[in-house]
């Protein structure tokens, strides 16, 4: 499950955000939602392996959506083809895939695009997608073209108006009660204000985020209350049912 | 597997020197899907209170050069909980199981050893340097009278060979260890976490809700070595080494200065397979020398030439 992994490209798409590809060998099958740890430098600064959820996996190569945040994504953005990595994956829970028929939308607020966009790859046919993204300003069409291609509706909004509406997400979505799932990633707030306003919980798929130590479930880092009892986000989630958090 | 990794500690023998340390590999379910945990010389659980408790809000742990601090506020299932569904996979593993207990009051200590009596244990270790909670914890550890009457009841009641986690706040370290170990504690364990804090400096506040907060990893380890070798040069109780270990270079630094067991604790985190990998080394190395024998061996090579 630790395993070395090597680069295939790494590339800037946009300011700050790079799109990681590994040779997928030692293939890993890993499902829209789950994650990997990747550890940077075969040093002890930084220490701890980073999070990244799956971008897109074919039988040939993994690839990775991330913005360079901290010290550890810059490092990350210095590596080159040919440059080995050290990954632990797959880890954590995915998204359940809808039925054929079901009409479905997915929320993605930033970097939460990242396994959304796996999500939209696996989708069964039939299934009717409707897409809203949001941004804090413009960003290169490589980041959504995927969702405007594969949904049957799609919004697009950004907080600044550069591209598409003005304003957040969620002020674009008017009726959620008609979807059969609705799957979400992105900034706390907007899962938040979501969760709330979904009336049905069931039909909720969120993916959670918290500052991460281990990945496994060992260190205990990353909690997220529960309705019951902590969740741990590594293993708990990082993509939990609408009915097991509680954002009160 | 070699023998020449076997060593005695106090009533105990372990196959080798190498343990996983409390509260980073919870009760063995999550490493066990790397390697199996009877290869280990030893194993101390999470510790356990004697109700469930929630631990500390989020965020728990904070990045630093070479360490980590955490905050996670001793979260753990609670007694009960930890007897019925933790022990059954625990007591399988053929290998010394330590469980690590903490408690908010001595009463509750004493009632945690005395729920673990009949259980399949190796033994106690008492964990009285858990920087991150209101009660207990470190205030005991900190405290010379309780730190004692403490101990004493724990073995007396476990019937069970006992070791006590210290605190590197307990500052004056001879005292300390000399008081454990009259108190009939097999070994000391050096050290928990070393308090420490870290600012936001963008929110302008503190990180943790807390303040402080307890670091771990490489950055600690010659710390906690120097203080291994003072224990080894003035006291006769056995050392469990614990601090920054991440490789096989580790674990002999720490042997050579006096420890005659280590903890590995944090590089879990960075390495699930640490464990094995360091085993797997210790083997290569030891083909001809007994590990024993090199128990606090750097004290005869001190080049004294000033």
């Amino acid at each position: 499950m630790f395993r070395e992994f090597e680069i295939v490209k790494n590339i800037s798409i946009d300011k700050d955000i790079f799109v990681l590809k590994l040779k997928n060998e030692p293939y890993i099958k890993g499902l829209p939602g789950q994650f990997a740890m990747i550890r940077i430098n075969n040093s002890y600064d930084p220490l701890l392996l980073r999070p990244f959820s799956f971008y897109k996996i074919s039988s040939d190569t993994i690839e990775f959506l991330y913005q360079v945040k901290g010290k550890g994504t810059y490092l990350l953005s210095k590596k080159r083809e040919r440059d080995r990595l050290r990954i632990l994956a797959p880890l954590g829970t995915n998204f359940p895939l809808p039925e054929k028929n079901e009409k479905i939308t997915i929320i993605g607020g930033g970097m939460g695009i990242a396994p959304l966009s796996f999500l939209l790859d696996l989708l069964p046919e039939g299934v009717k997608i409707y897409s809203f993204i949001g941004f804090y300003t413009k960003v290169s069409k490589k980041l959504w073209k995927n969702f405007e291609e594969r949904s049957d509706y799609f919004l697009i909004t950004t907080e600044d108006g550069s591209i598409g509406e003005r304003g957040k997400i969620l002020d674009f979505i008017e009726n959620l009660e008609e979807f059969n799932r609705i799957y979400a990633c992105g900034p706390i707030s907007m899962l938040k204000e979501l969760w709330k306003r979904v009336e049905d919980k069931s039909k909720l798929y969120i993916s959670l985020e918290e500052r991460m130590g281990c990945g496994i479930g060992i260190c205990l880092g990353c909690i997220f209350p529960g309705k019951e009892r902590n969740l741990h986000i590594c293993k708990d989630g990082p993509v939990v049912s609408g009915v097991e958090v509680n954002f009160e | 597997m070699n023998s020449n990794l076997k060593i005695q500690v106090g009533s105990l023998v372990f196959k080798n020197p190498i343990l996983l340390a409390s509260g980073t590999s919870g009760f063995g379910k999550e490493i066990s899907q790397f390697y199996p945990l009877e290869i280990l010389g030893g194993f101390v659980t999470k510790s356990i209170t004697l109700k469930p408790k929630k631990g500390n809000p989020p965020p728990r742990i904070w990045e630093t050069y070479c360490g980590l601090l955490n905050s996670i506020g001793l979260e753990n299932p609670g007694l009960e909980e930890f007897i019925y569904y933790e022990m059954p996979f625990l007591e399988k593993i053929n290998t010394n199981i330590f469980v690590s207990i903490a408690g908010e009051s001595i009463k509750e200590y004493q009632e945690l050893a005395k729920n673990l009596k009949n259980l399949n244990i190796s033994g106690i270790e008492i964990n009285l340097s858990c920087p991150n909670v209101d009660r207990g914890g470190i205030q005991f550890g900190l405290d010379p009278d309780i730190l004692y009457e403490l101990t004493k009841s724990i073995v007396k009641i476990s019937q069970k060979p006992v070791w006590v986690k210290l605190s590197p706040e307990v500052g004056k370290i001879i005292p300390v260890v000399n008081l454990v170990k009259d108190a009939g504690a097999e070994a000391v364990v050096i050290f928990n976490t070393f308090l420490g804090l870290a600012i936001d400096w963008k929110e302008r506040k503190p990180v943790f809700k807390r303040i402080f907060a307890g670091l771990s990893g490489p950055a600690i380890k010659p710390l906690v070595l120097r203080y291994i070798w003072e224990v080894y040069e003035k006291s006769s109780i056995p050392i469990i080494g614990c601090g920054g270990i991440m490789e096989f270079g580790d674990v002999m630094e720490y042997i050579l200065a006096g420890a005659s067991l280590v903890e590995i604790g944090t590089a879990n985190f960075i390495n699930p397979n640490i464990g094995k990998e360091i085993i797997l080394e210790l083997e290569n190395y030891f083909k001809e020398e007994r590990i024993e024998d090199l128990v606090g061996l750097a004290h005869k090579r001190k080049e004294v030439s000033l």
